[in-house]
This record gives C-alpha cells, structure tokens and sequence, in this order.
C-alpha cells in the first residue's frame, strides 16, 4: 500500500472557491451591457465584435470563475488530496483571470491590439501555472473513478484551448501569421466540448446523484465519455478526421450526455420542484437543443441565425443554469459546514440561499431565455434580454453575498452570546 | 460468509443499503408520515452506526497497520464519522419532536457529506485496502460480520 500524498482533507478553506463564485456575477453584468449596448450588431454574426466579446466574456469570465472554483473544492473529493499551495494559487490565478478576461474583453470590442497580447500572457500564465500544480496533485493521487479521468482530460483540454486562443490572440495583435486563425474550429472545439462538457460531465457523475438524488450514472457511460470525446478531440487536432466530422461527433455526443441526465432526473423518486432541479432540467434540454441544431449546423451550414441561436442556448441555457444550480447547492453547503466544524447549532442550508430566493432567479433567467432564442432573427429584442440578463446576474451576487452575511451575521451573534455569558463563571457553550 | 469478492464491492453495497434506507425515510418525510419517517430512519441509522464501527474496529487497523499511515486518510475519515454521528443524533432529537420540517433541513448536509464521503472510500480508501488486502486474506470475511454485528447492535 502507497498513499504519498494523500491527505483526505476535507475541502479548501472557504474563502478559495468563494472569491472565484463572487467575481463570476460581474462577467455576467459585463456581457448583459454588451448585449444592450450592442445587440443590433451582435446578432448580425457570431463573428461580430460584440458577440465575440460577449462569447468570452461569459466564458473566460463567467463560466471559468466558476469552475476553477468549483475545481478546488471538488478534487479533494475527487482526488483524495486538495491542491498543494492552494492559497497561495487561488491568490495568484485570480487576479490574472480576471485581468485576461476584461483585456480580451475589451480588444474583441474596441479593437485594441495590445489587449489581445495582454491577455495571450495572462492566461497562458495562469492557466500554464494552474493546470500543472492540479495536475502534479492529480497524478500523485491514487484515486479511482471516472470523476478523476474525466478531470485530467478537461484540464489537458483547457490548456489545448487557452494555446489555441492564445495563438489567434497574437495573430489578431498582428504578431503572428493570420493563417492562426483558421484554427478557431479546433479552439471553440476543445473549448466547449473538451473542456466545458468533458469538466460538467465529470462534475456531474459526482454531484447529480448527491444534490440531485438521482441514480448514478451508468459506469460505463461516465468511464467512456471523456475518453471517447479526447480521442475525438485529438484525431481532429492531428488531421485524422475532419473538423466537420468530429462537430458532428461532438454534438452527439453532448446530446446523450444531457439526454442521459434527463432520463435519471425524470426517474428520480423526487419531483423536480426545487429550484437545482429546475435549473439542471432546463440545462440539460438547452444541451439536447444544442447538440441537434449543432448536428443541424454541421449537415447545411450557412444558417446565420441558427448559428446565434446555438451560441444564446450554450452560453445562457447550458452554462448559465446549470452553474448557478450548481452555485445555490454548493454555496450553502460549504458554508453550513464551515459552521458546523465549529458549532452544533447552525443556520440550515436553506438560511444561507432561501428556496424562494433561488426558485425567483430561476424564473427570471427563464425570461431572460425566452426573450432571447428569438433575438437572432429580431435583435431589438437584444434589450429586454440582456436587461433580464443584467438583473439574473446582479441575483446571483445578491444572492451570494447574502449567503456570506447569514455567516456572518451567526458568527456575530455567536461572539456576542459568548461575551455576554462569558464574564463571572466563564465557559460559554458554543460547540 | 460474504459473496463479495473485493473490500470495494462489500462496502460499497453496504453504502448503498444505507443510501435506500435513508431515501425510503426522506419519502416518508415528504409524505408527512412520521411513523414511517422513525422507523426507516431508524434501520438506516442502525445500518450506519454499525458501517462506522466495522470501519474503525476492523478496517481502519488494518489499514494503518498495513500502510503505517496512521494519522492520514482513517483520522480525517474517523472525523468524519464523528461529524455525521453528531447529525444522525440531531436528526433524531427532531424525530422524537415529530418536527419534520427540522429534519428535512438536517438531512440535505447529511446526504452531501455522507456521498462526499462515501466516494472518498470507494475510490480511494477501498482500493488501496484492496491493493493490500493479500496480506490478510481473511479481512473481507471479518468485516462482513462486523458489518452485521454492528447492525444488531445499532
């Protein structure tokens, strides 16, 4: 028996995954301004500089916030050992995500050539820096399970996306040849299908039966994905198979995963009446969508609109929903059981996030949905979606910070009950 | 003696037999049925406490013996243990109270730490006792009776 490195502990202090969650609420609001803004010449093209802009706002910002902060807290479960220098890590990284997202951000929008170099350094740093140290903790793990697999092909597919991305940034900086950007297939590939769906499939073989209550995955189903989908992604970057066919591939691909899902929600004991539920129902059907009209798309190409509306139901019906669902069970639980380590008595986990507060954001960003699958053949409509877009964002931080000020605030009344009891015969009784 | 041939797949469905107690007693919950609720409730906590105790009777020694680790993986998990005995305590006080509403809100954290810990185990922990488990051939056959004393006992 080996176990080097193995420690088990529990999760990462709070504050790591918690500051990435807080900071993806703003990338939301950025790409709702963008859609107000501009929302004319957005949905004119998916290669338009708004919808490029918006596209890496919600994925770099948005969507990557999100799950490298949910990767911290989800490889101590998945790997047996959380990632060594993990502060020191989340410290760093943070800042030149967040800087990489805003300086690619505003050179898609405003033509900025530096930008597009700014952020070529910022990610590969980042991310090169990030995706090693996981990878040094995942390879020292002993762990088994298809969560695991599935982690090490999504990591391997971000780095493939952030060098391909980087590569087309420095040739739009006009550093490097433009022939760099006939790869943006390979790079929107490895993006959205290596790493998005390869990272929320292995996310979920875990958290869809344990939030969810649901059966498990099947075994086979959850070993194969990610491998099947990297021996795709690798034949199509080595020219064994054309880009076309492996989209075709892809797409299918996603479509089962998310109708396998579907099928395990619908079989489950309970209803589907809170709002996690909803949230993961909705973004598995968006997926199923996605993945048809993706297949659509690929068979007789050339339908502009068609191509828009794969690109709102990806961006808001997929990613959207099922990582705020994500968000509103994870937060609460991370959060109970920092408190419960040190009390008995705790806020319940619904105190932190309120059901009728996440089943109201579900409704809104529904609306937001409704509003804008029609806005690639009327774009005014651009407007009141990226309004309701504004507003699902600014409750998902109200909502976050309201988790934090419940802890807060119980801590708060913890050392004032203590004071209180404390002075004569000491022993207060928090425990 | 045991059909299972591995520590991994013995646990396992001793986790799952747990897992089905405790979604029979949440369905009575949601139904409004306390006695129903206590009386499933009761079989998984029995099942859980006796899952707990043949890990660190019998499995965790062996374990720490075999590995010489003995402040790694069993004392986090030993926490663990501890932790969610603390829960299966509380969420019987509010049975006893016939407060279901408590309950409910109790059981969500207990569900999540205990699949947290759960995949833990049969990922890592099982596997690894699996790896070692040569060395002490009878150690299946001593824990699939603990499981089952551990059980009687509650």
């Amino acid at each position: 028996m080996r176990g080097a490195g193995l420690s088990f502990e529990q999760a990462p202090p709070v504050s790591i995954p918690l500051r990435f969650f807080i900071a993806a609420p703003f990338f939301g609001m950025l790409a709702a301004l963008v859609l107000i803004v501009d929302g004319e010449r957005l949905f004119m093209s998916r290669w338009s500089a708004p919808a490029l802009t918006l596209t890496h706002l919600m994925t770099v910002g948005f969507m990557l916030q999100i799950m490298v902060g949910a990767l911290f807290q989800v490889l101590p479960v998945a790997g047996g050992s959380g990632v060594r220098g993990q502060g020191a890590l989340a410290l760093a990284l943070q800042p030149l995500l967040v800087g990489g997202a805003c300086a690619l951000a505003a050179a898609f929008m405003f033509d900025w050539s530096i930008g597009y170099s700014l952020s070529a350094a910022a990610f590969a740093t980042g991310i090169g820096v990030f995706v090693i140290t996981i990878f040094i903790s995942l390879w020292r793990s002993e762990a088994q399970g298809a969560t695991l697999t599935g982690l090490r092909i999504a990591l391997v597919a971000l780095a493939m996306t952030v060098a391909l991305g980087g590569l087309m940034a420095l040739a739009r900086a006009g550093l490097l040849d433009v022939a760099w950007l006939a790869h943006v297939g390979l790079h929107v590939a490895w993006g959205l299908a290596g790493w998005a769906l390869i990272l929320i499939a292995a996310v979920a073989w875990l958290v869809v039966p344990m939030f969810l209550q649901t059966n498990p995955y099947p075994q086979r189903f959850a070993r194969g994905f990610g491998v099947v989908i990297g021996a795709i992604l690798l034949a199509a970057t080595a020219g064994l198979i054309d880009v076309v066919l492996a989209t075709l591939l892809l797409a299918a691909a996603a479509a089962v995963f998310a109708a396998v899902t579907l099928e395990l929600l619908r079989r489950r004991q309970r209803a589907a009446n809170n709002a996690i539920g909803r949230f993961w129902m909705l973004g598995m059907l968006c997926l199923v969508v996605v993945g048809v009209l993706s297949m659509f798309e690929v068979l007789a190409p050339g339908h502009v609109e068609l191509a828009l509306l794969a690109g709102v139901l990806i961006l808001g019906g997929v990613a959207m929903s099922l990582l705020i669902g994500m968000l509103y069970k994870i937060v609460p639980f991370i959060l109970w059981l920092k408190l419960r380590n040190h009390y008995r008595k705790v806020p319940s986990m619904n105190q932190f996030i309120g059901e009728f507060a996440q089943a109201r954001h579900f409704w809104l960003h529904l609306a937001m949905l409704v509003v804008l699958v029609p806005a690639p053949w009327w774009s005014p409509l651009a407007v009141p979606g990226g309004i309701l877009m504004f507003v699902s964002s600014v409750l998902l931080l109200a909502n976050l910070v309201g988790a934090l000020r419940t802890l807060r605030s119980f801590k708060a009344g913890v050392t004032a009950a203590t004071l209180a009891a404390t002075p004569p015969n000491s022993a207060g009784e928090p425990q | 003696m045991t059909a299972h041939q591995t520590i991994t797949a013995l646990m396992q469905s001793h986790h799952h037999q747990c897992d089905e107690h405790l979604r029979q007693a949440q369905a009575f919950a949601r139904a409004a049925d306390p006695g129903g609720c206590k009386h499933a409730f009761a079989r998984f906590r029995d099942d859980t406490l006796g899952h707990f105790a043949a890990e660190e009777d019998v499995l965790f020694p062996a374990f720490e013996q075999a590995s010489g680790m003995s402040h790694g993986p069993t004392q986090v998990m030993r926490g663990e243990h501890r932790q969610m005995r603390e829960l299966l305590e509380d969420l019987e006080a509010a049975l006893a109270d016939d407060d279901l509403d408590t309950w409910a809100e109790l059981v969500q954290p207990l569900e999540i730490l205990m699949q947290q810990h759960n995949l833990k185990e049969e990922n890592i922990l099982y596997p690894m006792c699996d790896r070692g488990v040569a060395l002490m051939p009878e150690l299946i056959g001593t824990l699939d009776e603990a499981l089952h004393v551990g059980a009687d006992h509650g």
